[in-house]
């Protein structure tokens, strides 16, 4: 047996271990998951560096066939992969030791480590996937391993809800990937990747199946208008959004349009359709971000906000900074997670207003989380700005300067928000009396943090420009590095630390902090006058934000939700409608079907052209 | 036809499963009437014991083509898989209720499950009219008696409903008969086929198609003519639907893929298209009514609506690997759905409700009955890894291979549809806590009712994550 | 014996028809059944009428037409059976009256 599909195995046998036993052993059972990951880690650790000395692997075998029809299973092994599978099962594995601490006393921990388990190896077999239907079966898998682990504490309704809600949402994207999937087979004949990727199909057709590919990306990353389950999927436990819902499944997406990038690049009308979609999601739920109080609701906005990046550097060209902000936000957005749940794990709430004040009573979450701070507000040298950077850069580039200018206003909402959150729950004073009790959590919480937090502060280095943009050439062959454009480092750099400095000013002090904004005269003059600054940030930030969060908050909840809702609606009530013809009466029954012989006579008679 | 039968020249081998069947009816039936009340219990296992023999006689036979009887019985590779299937489900609701009340005597109920076995593999293997017509009566009339016993108000009038509708049907196939008989001369498949070639089409034979398609169609329970399948399933007693929902439409599927292609060749593209209505009428009857089902067995019948019209996809592609298709389909439908109405039983034996407010904590009563039925759901909305998926992929597929993209397209939105009301099952059994506070404590369920579902449990697992397992077997 | 065999085909057109509206018409589940009969036998009437005029060396529409008076015996008795079990239940074989499954 190869090592490969040794990786995939060893969590299926967890999961199977602990079905069965996970009962009965408790929390033991988190032992067996954990020793399963350590293991699929450090093989995956042999893969990338077998794959970075040259290698490239490709095993398949036959799953079921029928007629001349093969459908095969495979275990594809190149660069996207292999780092796939390296980022993929260390989180993994930082989480199911962290859960270990966070979920102490769960009566059902056995049964959570063991969905743990099960969605680790679905996401496997999705990152392994050399052919669509396997890429399908897996993205079906992990769908529903999210479902049972947003709803873990279905006795809350809200859970239960959003556990739904989140299946219903992605499920109304993956109904494009299926009809793009059916498309694409008629089209080319075959699944398999290598065979679509070395046709040529007609742009616009390829330019439609690449289109409804991106619809199950849009429902499982997040991407607007299909994002609403997201935040509501923040009702798991808080280890579950770290690995699901910010590093691991929510990427999927990207993952699917990353794999398929050939095929897109035979459509380019479906990039420009990623690009868009990606900046408006990242703006939009970067505004709405500004506003939430909930710590976890905070993360999952800027989360979407992230995938919007990723999605913009797609869409604009920038494969490999895509991928690479893939790699560097499944970094620093656990650890910013993790350390929430720390937090939470603290002081008993999810609400920011409720802490205060936390870093002098827990230091290491603190420091790592300021370090994942600093990451996803893009400040260098941290893991964050390197890839943001580079996805700023190609759409510079490549000339898409609207893409371009929003993408740098969501650098500056994002640095406000990430340090409005950092400020208000680690600084100034305890706001009531929910930290009264609060103290660092044990060890086996606290270090999955610090490893997380080396990587948030050193991951984005092998993509930077002192490494000859090492990362971007092992991903992307074909795919040349931009040069590196030091006008728009520094823009980005400059734009997210005045986001940082508004957010000092608002929530720290009532004196204007000088030194921190000194270099810009026209900010200068604007925040001199504390009154001016007031009114400044009343009527041209908090006013329009706050209409804009609410106009896409209103979006969210009538249309968006509407129109799926709509669906079920139209669809139940077809059946209320339908149901009537079965009267309990026999003889209409009876009546039912002579008409139907007759209908189908006249019919028969018309197609055999008989009269 | 030729009325002498050479009996020395019968190849015996080739009825040796119904050989086996036919006679162990008669002795389950012997066993009513002369057993003492206490050993009629074991009248049970004699049927297993019956069925298991006939399968494997069956397995030896497994690649014999004959035809016998003057051509009126005839054996082939589908006609064994479809009784196979018949066979093994069979078995599996036998070995349920093997410790449940079955509400009559014993004798009498295996037995007539038992007769009603023998018309629909009798059924599968007709290559003669009046073959299929009697082996049509020995299918249902047992059924209707069946439907009945439970002899309360619901399963009387099920029964009524079911039979007066079975009536109907018949006639209506029987006359189509006659008017084949009468544009032919002939009774035999085969031999219609050659009468009919090089002329020109009647009236009269699209006619006779239709009513034949209208009986066949009543039982497999396609739209317009399933009106009896969700009273049926609701109100007969569970062990009856249980068998009703799985076994005997493999009588209809294989009457229909050896009557029309052959009999019916010269107005294929109408029948055809027939069976293309038919499709979509069932899918999208079957699941638009099931979502506002509450009771689950009227869910579920509403469900084998649903299914057949997936099924009818198969038929309306009119080629091998369609039928070939079907018939996976078929047997995966058919364990998913058996699954089901087993884990209804489990619940009924501990005398809970069939409300779907009725599985609420269910999976904390029993654990493994539920994960089971999420199992069952999920394959029949078709959720990989599970068998419905991998079905319906071949299914569709075919569809697609055949350019009806659109009937493809009707069936994975249907499928999409359905998941609405399959989900709410399993959100029930894990989601929603009993009401009234009441205690949940650890449901008992008889070891062969599990053992089981258990089985088809790990079927309905193994067929969706490797069906070459089966599809070599069959040799499709 | 000269009738033309379409003298018997429109007859057990007739027959048909007639069993048909009763079917589709009588409320009492005897008479249901009663028409039904009538279509069996319109049924065998066709048979019988084939088999004399287009195969008049074979027996087999005669055949079949025996098999399905046996059929239509079997079917009547446990149709009667069905009907006396919810006559028990109901105390009516009026159809109307048998209404408690819909939807």
């Amino acid at each position: 047996m190869n090592y490969l599909s040794i990786i995939l195995l060893l969590p299926v046998l967890s999961f199977l271990v602990l079905v069965v036993f996970g009962k009965k052993w408790g929390e033991k059972s988190a032992y067996v998951s954990i020793g399963a990951m350590v293991v699929s880690f450090a093989l995956s650790i042999y893969a990338l560096l077998f794959v970075m000395g040259g290698g490239h692997t490709e095993i398949t075998f036959t799953w079921a066939s029928i007629g001349s029809f093969k459908l095969t299973f495979g275990l594809l092994l190149d660069a996207l992969s292999a780092m796939m599978l390296v980022v993929v099962t260390i989180v993994s594995l930082l989480v199911q030791i962290f859960s270990f601490g966070y979920m102490h006393g769960d009566k059902r921990i056995g049964w959570f480590y063991a969905c743990l388990s099960m969605f680790t190896a679905s996401m496997l077999l999705l990152v392994y996937s050399p052919n669509y239907v396997q890429i399908y079966m897996a993205w079906e898998g992990v769908g529903v391993f999210s479902y049972l682990l947003i709803g873990f504490w279905f006795e809350k309704r809200s859970a239960s809800d959003a556990a739904k809600k989140a299946f219903m949402v992605t499920r109304f994207g993956d109904l494009g990937f299926g009809v793009g999937l059916v498309l694409l087979y008629i089209v080319a004949g075959t699944l398999d990747m290598d065979k679509v990727f070395a046709m040529h199909l007609p742009e616009a057709t390829a330019a439609l199946i690449a289109i409804l590919f991106f619809c199950g990306a849009v429902g499982k990353s997040a991407q607007f208008p299909l994002h609403v389950w997201l935040p509501d999927a923040m009702e798991g436990p808080t280890p579950v959004s770290a690995l699901i819902h910010s590093a691991t499944m929510v990427a999927a997406g990207v993952y699917l349009v990353a794999r398929s990038y050939p095929l897109f690049e035979m459509g380019p009308v479906s990039l420009e359709v990623v690009a868009i979609i990606g900046t408006i999601t990242a703006f939009m739920a970067a505004t709405i971000a500004l506003t939430a109080t909930d710590i976890k609701k905070v993360l999952a906005y800027s989360t979407i906000s992230q995938l919007g990046y990723m999605m913009m550097g797609l869409g604009v060209g920038a494969y490999a900074a895509g991928v690479f902000h893939l790699m560097t936000h499944a970094f620093f957005k656990p650890l910013l997670f993790l350390g929430a749940g720390s937090v939470i794990h603290a002081v008993h709430s999810q609400e920011i207003f409720d802490m205060g004040g936390l870093g002098k009573k827990m230091k290491i979450t603190s420091i790592t989380f300021l370090i994942g701070g600093l990451a996803l507000a893009g400040i260098p040298p941290f893991a964050g700005f390197w890839s943001k950077d580079e996805i700023l850069a190609g759409a510079f580039a490549s000339g898409h300067i609207t893409i371009f200018i929003f993408g740098l206003l969501t650098v500056l909402l994002t640095a406000f928000y990430t340090f409005r959150l950092i400020f208000i729950v680690f600084f100034g004073k305890p706001r009531g009396h929910h930290g009264d009790h609060a103290h660092e959590s044990p060890a086996v919480m606290s270090m999955p943090l610090i490893i997380l937090g080396f990587f948030a502060l050193t991951a984005g280095l092998i993509g930077s420009p002192f490494a000859q943009n090492a990362f971007q050439g092992f991903i992307a062959h074909g795919h040349e590095a931009e040069a590196p454009n030091y006008m728009v480092m520094g823009a980005s750099c400059i734009i997210a630390l005045i986001g940082i400095g508004f957010a000092y000013m608002k929530y720290m002090t009532n004196v204007l902090p000088s030194n921190v904004i000194s270099k810009d005269n026209f900010f200068y003059k604007l925040l001199v006058n504390k009154y001016y600054m007031d009114e400044f940030y009343y009527y041209a930030l908090i006013v329009p934000t706050h209409a804009v969060a609410r106009a896409a908050l209103a979006f969210d909840q009538k249309v968006v939700d509407g129109a799926v809702n709509g669906v079920a609606w139209v669809s139940m009530q077809f059946g209320k409608g339908l149901r009537h013809i079965q009267t309990g009466y026999v003889q209409n029954y009876a009546l039912y079907m002579v008409i139907g012989l007759v209908v189908l006579l006249i019919w028969s008679i018309k197609i055999l052209g008989l009269f | 036809m030729n009325l002498t039968i050479n009996w020395s020249q019968v190849n015996w081998l080739a009825l040796t499963p119904e050989m086996i069947i036919l006679g162990f009816s008669i002795i389950v039936l012997l066993g009513e009437l002369f057993l003492s009340k206490t050993s009629k219990h074991m009248l049970g296992a004699v049927t297993l014991v019956g069925l298991v023999a006939s399968l494997v006689s069956l397995g030896y036979i497994w690649n014999l083509q004959a035809t016998e009887f003057n051509g009126m019985f005839s054996v082939d590779l589908t006609a064994n898989v479809l009784k196979a299937i018949l066979l093994v489900t069979t078995a599996l609701v036998v070995l349920g209720v093997l410790k449940v009340n079955v509400l009559m005597g014993e004798g009498e109920f295996f037995s007539l499950l038992l007769f009603s076995v023998l018309g629909t593999m009798f059924m599968a293997s007709s290559a003669d009219l009046i073959m299929l017509f009697i082996a049509l009566e020995l299918t249902v009339l047992p059924s209707y008696i069946l439907t009945a016993s439970k002899k309360t108000r619901q399963s009387t009038e099920a029964a009524l409903k079911y039979f007066l509708l079975g009536m109907i049907s018949s006639v209506i196939l029987l006359y189509g008969m006659t008017l084949l008989f009468g544009l032919t001369g002939e009774t035999n498949f085969a031999a219609i086929a050659g009468k009919l070639a090089g002329h020109p089409i009647q009236p009269a034979l699209v006619a006779s198609m239709l009513m034949i398609v209208v009986g066949l169609g009543f039982k497999i329970a396609a739209v317009p003519f399933h009106f009896w399948a969700p009273d049926v399933y609701e109100g007969s007693p569970i062990p009856v639907a249980s068998y009703l929902a799985a076994g005997p439409k493999a009588g209809g599927f294989a009457a229909i893929i050896h009557l029309f292609p052959l009999a019916f060749g010269v107005v294929a593209p109408a029948w055809a298209g027939v069976f293309a209505i038919l499709a979509v009428a069932s899918m999208v009857v079957g699941n638009l009514v099931a979502l506002s089902q509450t009771h689950v067995r009227r869910l579920l019948g509403y469900s084998a609506v649903a299914h057949t019209g997936y099924l009818l996809v198969g038929l309306a592609v009119a080629t091998k690997l369609g039928y070939a298709s079907l018939i996976f389909y078929f047997l995966v439908y058919s364990l998913a759905a058996l699954g089901a109405f087993l884990v209804v039983l489990a619940l009924a034996e501990r005398g809970f409700g069939e409300n779907l407010k009725d599985f609420a904590g269910f999976s904390r009563r029993a654990p493994m009955l539920a994960l089971a039925m999420a199992i069952f759901m999920f394959s029949l909305v078709g959720v990989p890894p599970f068998a419905g998926f991998m079905g319906k992929l071949y299914l569709f597929r075919e569809a697609v291979r055949s350019d009806l993209i659109w009937l493809a397209i009707v069936g994975v939105l249907n499928s999409v549809i359905s998941f609405g009301y399959y989900v709410t099952v399993i959100r029930q059994m894990y989601l929603v806590s009993p009401s009234e506070g009441e205690a949940v404590a650890r449901m008992q369920v008889s070891k062969p009712l599990f053992a089981s579902i258990m089985i088809i449990m790990a079927a309905v697992i193994v067929l969706g994550v490797y069906p070459n397992a089966f599809l070599s077997i069959i040799k499709l | 014996m000269n009738v033309p065999l379409e003298w018997w085909l429109i007859l057990s057109a007739v027959l048909f028809g007639i069993g048909l509206i009763g079917v589709l018409l009588r409320r009492n589940a005897v008479m249901i059944l009663l028409s039904v009969e009538l279509m069996l036998n319109a049924s065998n009437l066709n048979l019988v009428a084939f088999s004399r005029y287009i195969t008049p060396n074979l027996a087999s529409g005669q055949m079949f037409a025996l098999f399905v008076m046996a059929v239509a015996a079997a079917e009547v008795a446990v149709g009667l059976a069905i009907i006396l079990s919810i006559y028990r239940n109901v105390r009516s074989v009026d159809l109307d009256d048998f209404n408690i499954f819909r939807w």
